[in-house]
């Protein structure tokens, strides 16, 4: 199962053409860390607050083995 | 209130009430508005009063009996005798105060500095062409008064800062996050925390909207934000990029007036050291566990 990457809110603009119901498949041929992660995507990493692995949140120093289910969050404020 | 003023009260409830059958086939013992209200006149009480009275005699006030039986006549006093204080009265707070009115809450507070203008028009549900330029505070009491006078709103047209917050939050039994930047959340946040009252953040932007109830002592926002500063630049926020469109704050105001119920009725389960995430855009409603330090 490789690694599956969805995101959230305005991060969805630095993929080109996402599809959210989709998300990004990728297989990483060694571990990578979810900072490595975001910057092969070209997703800033200070705009990301919510990092959630397999259902549990985690930090950008958290480590993939390439099978997890990434979730990236924004932080959304509008009310 | 005195005994001899309660025992008329009881009195003039049982006469007034009447027996009917539910929907379901069951006897109730019911009060309609226009009985409660006279009662209320002959005892120089208020429908809030009233209904509590009421309800303590296990009579049900007739707007509140399609509440049956997902909320019992106890639990209805119980929400009866409730204190909720909603900071922001917009996209989000709006919907909020409108459905715990529905729902019975007895007190509302309404906290907002801010009066109605033309772009809260596509999602604020007490923004009207009527309430332009009205105090938004104002405009829930008005709007509450015609939906259920037996809800008494304090109004606050006041911005929330730390030398206001712990007198307005204070006696509270919830207080809900209907705020619309992450620095403001912060320090409801810590006020609620020293005044050991729960707190129900909702926030939101585009399609996506996310809930989580904070009690005293959880993590809390941190989990959610990092820190104060994580909304940063006004221009480059979701919410000012994507805006926030009325479905968003519905459903999301929906998921926390739920909370609210569930706080009060100590009901099982809340999104406590968990985040509600909706994704409107894909039909996704996800739980996402936070550590609980």
């Amino acid at each position: 199962m490789p690694l599956k990457i969805l995101l959230s809110s305005t991060l969805r603009k630095h993929v080109p053409g996402y599809d959210p119901t989709k998300g990004v498949v990728l297989s990483p041929d060694k571990e990578i860390t979810v900072a490595e992660l975001c910057k092969q995507m070209n997703i800033p990493a200070d705009r990301i607050k919510i990092i959630i692995v397999d259902g549990k949140n985690k930090s950008l120093a958290h480590v993939l083995t390439g099978v997890e289910r990434v979730g990236l969050f924004p932080a959304i404020g509008g009310g | 209130m005195n005994s001899e003023i309660q025992i008329n009260m009881r009195e003039l409830l049982h006469a007034k009430s009447k027996k009917i059958t539910d929907p379901a086939g069951r006897e109730v013992e019911i009060l309609e508005d226009a009985q409660a209200s006279k009662v209320a006149e002959e005892c120089h009480s208020t429908l809030h009063n009233i209904y509590i009275e009421a309800l303590t005699l296990g009579i049900c006030p007739y707007r509140y009996l399609r509440n049956r039986e997902a909320i019992s006549l106890k639990e209805q006093l119980r929400l009866a005798k409730s204190r909720v204080a909603v900071i922001g009265a917009g996209g989000l707070g709006g919907q909020v105060i409108l459905l715990l009115a529905r729902m019975g809450i007895g007190t509302l507070v309404v906290v907002d500095y801010d009066v109605f203008d033309e772009t809260n028009l596509n999602r604020q549900a007490l923004s009207s062409m009527e309430t332009l330029g009205k105090p938004k505070p104002e405009a829930a009491a008005a709007t509450v008064s015609s939906i259920n006078p037996g809800v008494k709103v304090i109004p606050c047209q006041v911005k929330l800062d730390s030398s206001n917050a712990p007198e307005i939050l204070t006696g509270s039994n919830v207080v809900v996050d209907a705020l619309d930047n992450v620095q403001d959340r912060f320090l409801l946040e810590r006020t609620t925390k020293k005044l050991g009252i729960p707190l129900v953040h909702g926030a939101l932007a585009g399609f996506e909207g996310q809930v989580m109830t904070i009690f005293p002592g959880d993590p809390g926002l941190k989990h959610l934000y990092r820190n104060e500063g994580a909304g940063g630049d006004k221009s480059k926020r979701p919410e000012s990029i994507l805006g926030v469109p009325t479905f968003t704050p519905s459903l999301i105001a929906t998921l926390e007036a739920m909370e609210v119920l569930k706080i009060i009725l100590k009901r099982e389960k809340i999104f406590r050291t968990t985040m509600g995430h909706v994704d409107l855009e894909t039909g996704q409603i996800n739980e996402f566990a936070f550590q609980k330090t």
